[in-house]
């Protein structure tokens, strides 16, 4: 389903599935200090990518 | 917001929530506060770590003041950092309801007694379709599941399927300002007749037909949903007559999470 919903979309989320996901570090927005997503390796993450408005 | 209602359901099944967005480190704790998350969110407002990527929304151009929005939608990496499912809705303001992140991208049960549900039998079938979801915030998408329970013994027809017979079709009417996709119809199993050349695609037991429900109207007062099924229902000698069901759902209209700021 979701590579369908993604060819819909006319661009292309790049990663593949059984890709890892990028390590990316960027500021946390609790305290502003840099947090990465390797540190919630280890267990299943839910990775919500939005935008507020 | 909706994920963070639902975050002990998360937590229950070892899954974390993190989010990442657009807009400014300033601009999400007011968000965070005015919400009450309590899950950790990145700032990204250079957009540059989501366009790296690949998930910048390439459907927004560059003159345009939303641009660098990214797609909404939940990544679901496994415990070695490997990506195992995507949800992304087409839209570039929905975003899927917190229900059908946990059955799209961990195959996991929600608890359905708040959400919009009808059922109905006909001849060798009984019918239920049910909402991803309790409501429909503005700008969100759910699921909208369909499940047909045929009787033992007995099959209704799948697609491609020779002439004369009658394929099973799921059909969703929505008011305006509600965008209804394409269903998705299970896998089908080849069904023969003695005597007849023709192969035959069918559905036996259970089967789940999914529509993608999005809501883009900000004032809504009430959504309907009908949901119309036809089919017609055999076993390997006859067949009842062709019928078609017809389901209503009336779907909550939650309110705004929050006013849109740049429109």
């Amino acid at each position: 389903m979701a590579e369908t919903l993604q060819e819909q979309s006319g661009g292309a989320p790049r990663i593949a599935l059984g890709e890892p996901f990028p390590e990316l570090v960027l500021p946390g927005v609790e305290d502003g200090r840099p947090r990465s997503i390797s540190q919630f390796r280890g267990q299943k993450l839910a990775l919500h990518v939005f935008a507020s408005w | 917001m909706q994920l963070q209602q639902h975050l002990p359901e998360f937590e229950a099944a070892g899954i974390a929530l993190f989010a990442i967005s657009y807009d400014p480190v300033e601009d999400q704790r007011k968000f965070a506060e005015e919400f009450g998350i309590t899950f950790p969110m990145m700032a990204d407002p250079d957009h540059r770590a989501i366009e790296a990527t690949g998930i910048l929304n390439t459907l927004v151009r560059p003159d345009e003041a939303v641009y660098g929005i990214p797609f909404p939608g939940i990544y679901v990496l496994g415990i070695d950092g490997r990506v195992e499912e995507k949800l992304f809705f087409q839209h570039y303001r929905t975003r899927p309801s917190a229900s059908t992140v946990l059955r799209e991208g961990f195959g996991l049960d929600f608890e359905v007694d708040n959400h919009p549900h009808a059922d109905v039998a006909g001849d060798g079938i009984r019918i239920e379709a049910t909402l991803g979801g309790e409501s429909l915030v503005f700008m969100e998408t759910a699921m909208l599941y369909v499940d047909l329970h045929v009787d033992p013994g007995l099959h209704v027809y799948g697609q491609p399927i020779p002439e004369g017979y009658i394929p099973t079709e799921v059909r969703v009417s929505a008011p305006e300002g509600v965008q209804v996709g394409e269903p998705e119809y299970p896998p089908t199993t080849p069904f023969r007749l003695e005597g007849l050349d023709d192969e035959f695609r069918v559905f036996a037991e259970d089967a789940r037909v999914k529509i993608r429900i999005q809501r883009l109207a900000p004032d809504l007062e009430a959504i309907p949903l009908e949901v119309t099924v036809s089919y017609q229902a055999c076993n390997d000698r006859e067949c009842f007559l062709p019928q078609t069901k017809t389901l209503h759902l009336d779907v909550p209209v939650a309110a705004l999470n929050r006013a849109p700021r740049r429109d």
